[in-house]
């Protein structure tokens, strides 16, 4: 109770200095959401585009249907298959078809049907990188009933490479917010502190613990991540139900908005721990 | 029940406020601390209430050794010693009542109980009909009793009063001095630091005479 009541008057009377700390962390609370959900769609497609990487082994023409099944069974075995599916030479030419039936005279040129049989090898989800794919190719390369393998070999390492940076860039971009925030709430409760301490000296004079007179300065600042917190998770919503007029999106909504309004708070009790430690700590202040 | 054995106290390079003092103090005693100003006083009363540590030598208070009190201890040792000061040291933008009842809000008393404490506090210092004043609309000498009521709440069995007339007329200050009599009588001990001289004629009790940072005179328990 005391604890609460005097942090509410630390918000008051530091008004001014209380709000650019709410403020900012409003901002870069915002602009780490914004960014929380960008990367969250571009890891949506990545995954998507990802799910699609197979990889095509072309056979030998005169392979016979024993030879198929036992070279089936064997690529099933390679560490990282999900599936293999057998597509015969009449098959080929049907998906050809089907892909050119627009252009019918082009096929009827063919008087022999040209394509080789082929597997279509999907590989499970945590093989999608480039290295893992580019090994399962070569071993299935040295089968010697196949004759070429082929996958996306270029786009999978530069969607691979995506990834990572975007990743990096969201470390990055959180971690400059954070320091920013720390840095902000840090020196608006040291104000605080400040501004009180005479009843700091009282306080220490007739026997409160170092943890009673911390106390309210800590909840202050907790109390202005979780409004600035508040603020950035209700305007970054807003921001979502006008923009999802125009475009559709992934946003999960639970997750970032509580997320924020979390992460606001633990950043606001960093914040202002950093300033009672340095300012409260030692006998006198 | 205070012990000083041997203390120094050294503040900037080779400046002692204190040097080598020694001084018992027992139950229920009223002891003057005269001596001019930057003569170590208060930083004898620091001593005592652990605001600051000997940098030779050792203060023992209610048991707690200056060598070996950690940092968690002495806030429990200062809820027994009450502390006054020149300046009264009270809360501006707090009215009497919530000035006396802060000491026991940050300490954790249950609410209930802090209404009971406070409202005799002020009654025993007599400035109950101001409990609602604030400390700009009272005299010296009332925010002084106000600052005695804080320091009495919790009921030390020792109060140090720092120069606590220093800032009070004389008629204020002799008022002072009667309630600190009547605190002692009902069996606080008293430390008081001051450099008012006369103030001792009225009320003799045991002086101690510090100078330099020396105690140069102590006139022993007087009865």
């Amino acid at each position: 109770m005391f604890v609460l009541r005097e942090a509410l008057i630390g918000l008051k009377r530091n008004g001014t200095a209380s709000m650019i700390s709410i403020g900012v962390m409003f901002f870069s609370l915002l602009l780490l959401g914004i960014f929380l959900i960008v990367t969250f769609n571009l890891f949506g497609v990545i995954k998507i585009a990802q799910s699609k990487v197979e990889i095509d082994a072309f056979l030998v023409d005169d392979i016979d249907s024993t030879a198929v099944k036992e070279l089936k069974g064997k690529i099933e075995k390679i560490v990282g298959v999900k599936s293999v599916e057998f597509i015969s030479k009449e098959q080929a030419l049907k998906e050809i078809q089907e892909e050119l039936k627009d252009v019918p005279d082009l096929l009827e040129a063919l008087e022999t049907n040209p394509l080789p049989p082929s597997f279509r090898i999907k590989v499970e989800e945590g093989y999608n990188n480039a290295r893992d794919i580019s090994d399962i190719a070569k071993k299935i390369g040295m089968f010697k009933e196949v004759e070429d393998v082929k996958y996306g070999r270029e786009w999978v390492p530069r969607l691979d490479k995506l990834v990572k940076i975007l990743f990096l860039f969201d470390i990055l971009v959180g971690f400059i917010i954070s320091i920013a925030s720390i840095y902000v709430t840090s020196n608006t409760i040291r104000l605080t502190v400040i501004s009180r301490k005479e009843s700091i000296e009282i306080m220490r004079l007739v026997g409160a613990t170092d943890r009673m007179i911390r106390a309210p300065f800590i909840l202050e600042g907790i109390i202005q991540g979780m409004i600035g917190g508040a603020i950035s998770a209700g305007t970054l919503y807003g921001l979502y139900i006008l923009s999802s007029r125009f475009v559709s999106y992934y946003f999960p909504q639970n997750y970032i908005l509580a997320g924020l309004v979390l992460f606001g708070m633990l950043l606001g009790y960093i914040g202002s721990r950093n300033a009672v430690k340095t300012y409260l700590t030692g006998g006198e202040i | 029940m205070i012990e000083i054995k041997n203390v120094s106290k050294v503040f900037q390079k080779n400046w002692y406020a204190l040097k080598d003092v020694s001084l018992k103090i027992e139950k229920g005693e009223f002891v003057f601390i005269i001596g001019p100003s930057g003569a170590g006083k208060s930083t004898l009363l620091r001593l005592i209430y652990m605001d600051i540590l000997p940098d030779m030598g050792e203060v023992i208070v209610a048991g707690y050794s200056s060598n070996t009190i950690r940092r968690h201890e002495i806030p429990i040792l200062r809820r027994k010693i009450g502390v006054i000061f020149q300046d009264f040291k009270l809360l501006k933008d707090k009215n009497v009542y919530e000035n006396v009842a802060f000491a026991l809000e940050v300490t954790g008393t249950p609410r209930k109980k802090i209404k009971e404490l406070v409202l005799k506090a002020l009654a025993d210092v007599g400035i109950s009909h101001k409990r609602n004043a604030f400390p700009y609309q009272l005299s010296g000498g009332e925010q002084q009793k106000v600052s005695i009521a804080r320091a009495l709440v919790r009921e030390p069995f020792i109060l140090l009063a720092d120069e606590p007339t220093g800032n009070i007329d004389p008629e204020g200050s002799k008022e002072i001095l009667e309630l600190l009599k009547e605190i002692n009588t009902r069996g606080t001990a008293v430390v008081m630091a001051t450099h008012q001289v006369d103030l001792i004629k009225y009320f003799p009790r045991r002086v101690v005479k510090i100078e330099e940072g020396r105690i140069v005179e102590d006139t022993g328990v007087r009865p």
